[in-house]
C-alpha cells in the first residue's frame, strides 16, 4: 500500500485527463454510424492526408540530415572560437514555441519581412518578390530549423566518441579516405544516424503549429486535418478517426525508435578524440562556410523577429514603392490598448496574463503530481517498472488529439469543464507531466541513500536530514522541472488551439490570430508578442541548460 | 629496408620524440621498449603515416615516405585494443585489407580461410567479433594484420590487454608466426620479459631518445645507464664516488666495478649496479655485508633484502636479523655510464 501511495495522484489524474479522453476518441472514431459523409470520401481525405504527412516528414527529415550531419561532423572534429556559445545556441530552437518560430520566419521571409522589404526597396518593386509563406518550402525550412539540433547532439556525440583506432586500422590496411568514411565511420554511426532520423521523422510527422502557421490553407497533415475537422468543420467523428490513425503511426515509430536506441553504441569509447585546430586554409573554408550556413539558419529567424517588432516601414513621400524605415515601440504600446473592433474583447496584454497564470497552474499541478512519482521511480521496484511506460504515453500522443479528447469527454456532467478556466492548464499539465517526471527522476536517483543515513547517524532528525542533505540537489532539479513545465505551457499550441475560449486566448493563440489578420498594426503586434514569448522561452531554456545535471543525456 | 632518420615530434608543447634514428632489416624483430607515455605508439603512427613527424624522415628501401599516404604504404599495424570493426563478422574483418586491394572475392575467401585455419579460428568465421573472448579477438586482429601480406609489421602492445598465462602462451605462437612472415617487425611493449622473449634487437626508448640498442643478451649484460638498469629490473643501483685506486665508494662500502670506462676521474659521481644473482661458491673480489631485513621465497630460491635495501637471490634462507657476509661473483658489480 505504501508503494502505491505516490502513484495515486498522477495515476488518477492521467486516468481522467489522458486515458479517458483517449478512450472516448477511440469510441467515437470506431463508431461509424455517426459519419456524415460516405466512406469513399473519408478514405480519400484520410489517404491524401496520410500521404502528405509522410511526404513532408520524409522530405523534412532528409533535409534535416543534410544540414545536421555536416554540422555534427564539424562539432565532433573541430575546435574553433565561439564553439561553446554556438553549442548553447543550438539548444534553443528545439524548445522554442512553434508560434515564435513561425513568427520568426515570417519576420524574415514573409511578405512584410526583412528580406522582401529590403528587396522591394532596392529594386523599387510594388510586390514582395519572394513568396515564402504558405509554401512547402516554409514548412520544410522550419522543420529543419527545429530538428537539426537532434542530429547535432545525437550523431555529433557518437561521432566524437568513435574509436580513432578503427579508422586508423582501416587506413593502414589500405583504405582510401573515402573508403574510411563509407566503410568504417558511416557503419559505426549508422545506429545513431538511424535514431536521430527516426526521432526527427516522428517530430515532423506530428508537427502541427509549423504546418498550420507557415503552410497555410493548402497543406494539411494528420494533425492539421484533425484540428480543421474538429474546430472548423465540427466533424468530430472524422477527426476522431484521423486521431486513431495518427496514434497508430506514432506508436509504431516510437516502438521502432526504442528498438534502434537499444541497439545503439555497443562499442563506443568514453575517451574523446583530439579536436582539430582550424589552422589550414581548407579547414578555415570548411568551418567558416558551415558556420555561416548554420548561423544564418539558426540566428536569422530569431534575430529578425525582435528587430521587426520595433521597425516600422512607411511609404516615402511622393513615392509608391520606396519605403522608409524607422524605429518604434508602437506595437508594444498597442498591446495594452483595448481597441474597438479589435480581435478580442480585451486588450492583447490579457493574453499575456492568461498565459502566465495557465503556466503557473501547470507548474503547480505537474510538480505536485510528478514529484511523488519521480521519487518512487528513483528507487524502482516491480510496480514502478510496470507503471513507468504508461506514464510516458502522453509523450507520444499528439496535443491536438488530446484537445479533441477533452472536447468530447468534458462536455457534460459530471465533467462539464468546457467553460472552466481549468481546462487549458489541465491539458498543459498532462503534456508537461512526463517531462517533469523525466527531469526530476535522474536527480532524485542520483542522491545516494548513504547521505541520508550518514546524516541520521550524525544525529539529524529525518525531516531535517532530508532538507540538509537532499534539498540542494532536489531544489535544483525541481527548479529545472518547473521551468520545463512553465515553458511547455507557455508555448503549447496544439491542445490550446482547440480548447481555449475566444475571450480567453493564450499568447500563442493571440499571435496566431494577429498573424492571420491583414494590416500592418496586427502584424506588428504579432511580432511584439512573439518577441516577448521568445525572450521568456530563451531565458527558460538557458536556465534549464544551466541546471541540467552533467551527463543526464541530451533528450 | 626501413630507415628512420632523426625523427622529432612534440605533442601539446612537450617534446615527445627527440631525434629517433634506427633501421630495420629483413625478417628482423625489433622491440621498442619503454615506459608508458614514452612515445612508442606515436613512433609507430609516424612510421604508418598516421602522424606526421615535426622533422626527420621515414625511408623505405631508400625512398622517403613523406608524401606517401598511409593507405599506399602497405604496412600492417595491430593495435592494443585490436580495433576490430564491430559491424563486421570475423571473416569480414579479416578480409577488409584484401577488399581494399580490390582482390577478387574468390581469392579473398581462399586466403581468409587459410589464415583463419592458421590462427585456429576457422569455426568462428561467421561470429560477431563482439562475442569473442579477449584471446580470440587478439587472434582475429593478428589474422587481419597478416592476411594482406604487408611489407612491414607493427604491433602496439598486442598482448597488453590479456592476462598473464594467456600472454605467455601467445608469445611463443607469435614468435613462430612473426619468424615465418619474413618481413621486418616492429613490436612495441613496456614489458621487458615480452621483449626478451621476442626480439632480435631491443631499442630502449627514454625521454624521446633511444638510450640503448642491442640484442637481449647485450642489453642484459650491459644496460649502459642507471635508468636502463632499473627499467630492465637488473638489480641494485647505488650511487657512489670514483676513487683514485679504481674502486667506487658507496654508502655501504667500496666496490671494485667491472666494465668501467677509463675516462673516469677520481671524485667523479658514478652509479654502479650490483646484480642480485649469487651462485654457490662465487669467487669475485667484492664482499657485501649487512643484517637481513626480509626474506621470502622466490623462483626456486630466496629473495633476501638487507638493511641497506640491497637485495640478493640466495639458494638458502638466512634468518631475519642475521649478519650476512657474501662474496659477490665476478663481474656482478658494474659501472653504469
Amino acid at each position: 500500500m505504501r508503494r502505491i501511495l505516490p502513484w495515486l495522484g498522477a495515476s488518477t489524474f492521467l486516468l481522467i485527463f489522458f486515458f479517458y479522453p483517449l478512450a472516448r476518441i477511440l469510441g467515437l472514431g470506431l463508431d461509424w454510424s455517426g459519419l456524415r459523409e460516405g466512406w469513399d470520401q473519408v478514405v480519400r481525405l484520410a489517404g491524401s492526408t496520410i500521404w502528405f504527412t509522410f511526404y513532408q516528414a520524409f522530405l523534412s527529415t532528409l533535409l534535416t540530415l543534410l544540414v545536421g550531419l555536416p554540422g555534427a561532423y564539424l562539432f565532433a572534429h573541430y575546435d574553433f572560437k565561439g564553439k561553446k556559445l554556438f553549442n548553447a545556441l543550438t539548444a534553443v530552437p528545439f524548445m522554442l514555441p512553434t508560434v515564435v518560430v513561425a513568427a520568426g520566419f515570417n519576420a524574415l521571409l514573409g511578405p512584410r519581412g526583412w528580406v522582401n522589404v529590403t528587396l522591394m526597396n532596392f529594386f523599387h518593386l510594388e510586390n514582395a518578390p519572394i513568396l515564402f509563406m504558405n509554401t512547402l518550402a516554409a514548412i520544410l525550412l522550419a522543420h529543419v530549423f527545429y530538428n537539426t539540433t537532434i542530429v547535432f547532439r545525437l550523431v555529433g556525440n557518437a561521432w566524437m566518441r568513435l574509436d580513432p583506432h578503427l579508422s586508423q586500422a582501416a587506413r593502414v590496411m589500405g583504405a582510401k579516405p573515402r573508403d574510411v568514411f563509407w566503410k568504417v565511420s558511416i557503419p559505426l554511426l549508422r545506429p545513431s544516424i538511424m535514431a536521430a532520423a527516426l526521432l526527427v521523422f516522428l517530430f515532423d510527422f506530428t508537427s502541427f503549429g509549423v504546418i498550420l502557421l507557415l503552410g497555410g490553407p493548402h497543406f494539411a497533415s494528420l494533425e492539421v486535418e484533425i484540428f480543421i475537422q474538429s474546430v472548423q468543420m465540427l466533424n468530430l467523428p472524422v477527426a476522431a478517426l484521423l486521431s486513431i490513425i495518427q496514434l497508430l503511426f506514432t506508436l509504431a515509430f516510437s516502438v521502432l525508435y526504442s528498438r534502434v536506441v537499444a541497439k545503439e553504441n555497443v562499442v563506443s569509447k568514453p575517451s574523446l578524440n583530439p579536436m582539430r585546430k582550424v589552422n589550414t586554409w581548407r579547414s578555415r573554408i570548411i568551418v567558416s562556410g558551415m558556420l555561416i550556413i548554420l548561423g544564418s539558419l539558426f540566428v536569422l529567424p530569431m534575430a529578425a523577429l525582435p528587430l521587426r517588432s520595433i521597425a516600422r516601414f512607411d511609404p516615402a513621400m511622393g513615392e509608391r514603392t520606396v519605403q522608409t524605415t524607422s524605429l518604434t515601440l508602437d506595437y508594444y504600446r498597442e498591446l495594452f490598448i483595448n481597441r474597438n473592433g479589435s480581435l478580442f474583447y480585451v486588450a492583447p496584454i490579457e493574453a499575456v496574463r492568461n498565459s502566465l497564470s495557465y503556466a503557473g497552474l501547470t507548474v503547480l499541478i505537474s510538480l505536485l503530481l510528478g514529484f511523488p512519482v519521480a521519487s518512487a521511480l528513483a528507487r524502482p521496484g516491480r510496480l514502478e517498472r510496470v507503471l513507468d511506460p504508461f506514464l510516458m504515453l502522453p509523450l507520444g500522443a499528439s496535443a491536438v488529439t488530446l484537445g479533441l479528447g477533452y472536447i468530447v469527454s468534458f462536455n457534460q456532467p459530471p465533467f462539464n469543464l468546457l467553460t472552466s478556466p481549468w481546462l487549458v492548464p489541465l491539458a498543459h499539465s498532462t503534456i508537461a507531466l512526463p517531462f517533469v517526471i523525466r527531469s526530476l527522476q535522474p536527480a532524485l536517483a542520483a542522491i545516494p541513500d548513504d547521505y541520508r543515513k550518514a546524516a541520521a547517524v550524525l544525529g539529524a532528525p529525518p525531516l531535517r536530514a532530508w532538507f540538509a542533505v537532499n534539498w540542494p540537489l532536489v531544489g535544483r532539479a525541481t527548479l529545472a522541472a518547473g521551468t520545463f513545465a512553465f515553458t511547455v505551457s507557455l508555448g503549447e499550441f496544439g491542445a490550446t488551439s482547440i480548447l481555449a475560449r475566444p475571450d480567453n486566448p493564450t499568447l500563442p493563440l493571440a499571435i496566431y490570430r494577429f498573424l492571420s489578420q491583414p494590416g500592418g498594426l496586427n502584424y506588428g503586434q504579432a511580432m511584439a508578442m512573439a518577441s516577448l514569448l521568445m525572450l521568456v522561452a530563451i531565458l527558460a531554456i538557458l536556465l534549464i541548460e544551466r541546471l541540467r545535471l552533467p551527463g543526464s543525456g541530451s533528450f | 629496408m626501413l630507415d628512420l632518420i632523426d625523427i622529432h615530434k612534440s605533442y601539446e608543447g612537450a617534446q615527445l620524440l627527440n631525434g629517433i634514428s634506427f633501421s630495420a632489416g629483413e625478417s628482423e624483430i625489433i622491440c621498442l621498449l619503454g615506459a608508458s607515455g614514452s612515445g612508442k605508439s606515436t613512433l609507430l603512427q609516424i612510421i604508418a603515416g598516421l602522424e606526421k613527424p615535426d622533422s626527420g624522415q621515414v625511408l623505405w628501401e631508400g625512398k622517403d615516405l613523406a608524401i606517401t599516404p598511409t593507405h599506399l604504404r602497405n604496412f600492417g599495424l595491430m593495435f592494443q585494443d585490436y580495433a576490430l570493426f564491430p559491424f563486421l563478422n570475423v571473416a569480414e574483418n579479416v578480409a577488409f585489407g584484401l577488399k581494399m586491394q580490390n582482390i577478387p572475392q574468390a581469392a579473398i575467401n581462399l586466403r581468409v580461410d587459410e589464415i583463419l585455419k592458421q590462427v585456429d579460428l576457422q569455426q568462428f568465421a561467421n561470429r560477431k567479433v563482439t562475442d569473442l573472448s579477449g584471446g580470440e579477438q587478439q587472434r582475429v586482429a593478428l589474422a587481419r594484420v597478416l592476411v594482406p601480406r604487408p611489407k612491414l609489421l607493427m604491433f602496439d602492445e598486442p598482448l597488453g590487454a590479456l592476462d598473464r598465462s594467456l600472454r605467455e602462451d601467445l608469445q611463443a605462437e607469435l614468435r613462430r608466426i612473426l619468424r615465418k612472415s619474413r618481413v621486418p617487425v616492429i613490436y612495441v611493449t613496456h614489458d621487458q620479459e615480452e621483449a626478451y622473449a621476442l626480439a632480435d634487437r631491443i631499442l630502449l626508448l627514454h625521454e624521446g631518445q633511444i638510450t640503448r640498442a642491442g640484442s637481449p643478451e647485450e642489453l642484459w649484460r650491459d644496460p649502459g645507464s642507471a635508468w636502463a638498469a632499473s627499467f630492465l629490473g637488473l638489480g641494485n643501483i647505488l650511487s657512489g664516488q670514483y676513487l683514485a685506486d679504481g674502486s667506487v665508494q658507496t654508502s655501504i662500502g667500496p666496490f671494485r666495478a667491472s666494465d668501467c670506462q677509463h675516462s673516469h676521474y677520481a671524485g667523479e659521481a658514478i652509479n654502479i649496479l650490483i646484480r642480485p644473482e649469487i651462485e654457490q661458491g662465487s669467487g669475485g673480489e667484492n664482499y657485501l655485508e649487512g643484517f637481513v631485513k626480509d626474506v621470502h621465497f622466490f623462483k626456486n630460491g630466496y629473495r633476501v633484502t638487507l638493511q641497506s635495501d640491497v637485495y640478493l637471490f640466495l639458494p638458502y634462507a638466512p634468518r631475519v636479523g642475521e649478519l650476512l657476509s657474501i662474496n659477490l661473483p665476478e663481474r656482478s658489480v658494474q659501472c653504469l655510464g
